[in-house]
């Protein structure tokens, strides 16, 4: 048992701290988006024809929610790669020696068990952000888009700026996706630590059963 | 640092490190646990009999007995058991 126990805590921790990191990277993306929104409103000359009032407030709403999506989301992603970092290091120095003694996989369960007990709401947080984050990139795909397509009749000729937007809906859309696509990823995770947070607490009554009997 | 793990999570820890003889401050340190509570689950532990205090002049020590074994056994099969089923992804 503790042989595929060792290899299916293995495999998870490395998905987990993966997911961890793409959730890290995914945040950095949608602050600097968010930013890079925000400067291009105000900067001079950025835009061909004077935005609208009303084009600008939203660019800073949605500047400003990436900005806000990507700090809350590096914060959460990192509290999370901190409690997990030390477990891994455990994991591959036990690795390398050979065989793992049941207690020491044991204890690494419990590290995983507590730290996710102590994370769970922030992890939940953390998927719901995620989707969020997913689709502030899609939305800003479309926009793109949009934006384009508006500017074709104008445009005399596929001049540069025409080209760069069209060439910003695709990304922005494709990274939305992504995002999105291990967004539920992380939620499956979520959900599975759940259930084991579950199952182990109606073990609890087993084990308050065998410290009591005589 | 309590509230992270449960009494039953901290029974088990205490018991497999005094698996071999361990002073108070050697396993308050190891578990991570302040003196008051530290006395809580060593009291608790050696009234059920799942730990033995033994003095060796000024040096008091705890061992693990054979009832202890009992429990670790379970708790380690009912950990381990959570794993049966992951979340079935790979990245």
């Amino acid at each position: 048992m503790t042989d595929h126990t060792v290899q299916q805590f293995g495999k998870e921790l490395r998905s987990f701290f993966v997911l961890v990191l793409l959730n890290m990277t995914f945040g950095a993306l949608a602050l600097a988006f968010g930013m890079q929104i925000i400067i291009a409103t105000f900067l001079p000359g950025a835009a061909e024809t004077p935005l609208s009032p009303v084009i600008v407030a939203i660019r800073i709403i949605t500047g400003i929610s990436g900005v806000c999506i990507g700090f809350f989301w590096i914060l959460s992603g990192a509290k999370i790669h901190r409690g997990l970092r030390g477990i891994r290091h455990e994991y591959r120095d036990s690795t390398s020696d050979g065989p793992v003694p049941a207690e020491t996989l044991t204890g690494w369960i419990v590290a995983m068990v507590s730290h996710y007990r102590e994370n769970r709401i922030l992890i939940w947080r953390m998927t719901l952000i995620s989707i969020a984050g997913g689709l502030f990139f899609l939305v800003l795909g479309i926009a793109n888009l949009i934006q384009g397509i508006l500017a074709l009749p104008s445009a005399t000729g596929p001049g540069f700026g025409v080209i760069a937007i069209f060439g910003a809906a695709p990304l922005n859309a494709g990274i939305g996706l992504v995002t999105i696509y291990f967004a539920l990823k992380f939620r499956r995770y979520a959900g599975t630590w759940n259930l084991r947070l579950k199952l182990a607490g109606e073990g609890e009554e087993t084990l308050k059963k065998a410290l009591e009997s005589r | 640092m309590a509230e992270r793990r449960t009494a039953y999570e901290i029974y088990w820890e205490i018991l497999v490190y005094c698996r071999t003889p361990r002073t108070f401050t050697s396993i308050i340190g190891r578990c991570d646990l302040n003196s008051k509570t530290g006395q809580e689950y060593l009291g608790f532990l050696v009234g059920r009999d799942f730990l033995s205090l033994e003095k060796d002049g000024e040096r008091s020590t705890y061992l693990a007995t054979d009832r202890a074994a009992e429990y670790t056994a379970l708790f380690t099969r009912l950990y381990q058991g959570l794993f049966d089923k992951g979340p079935e992804f790979r990245v």
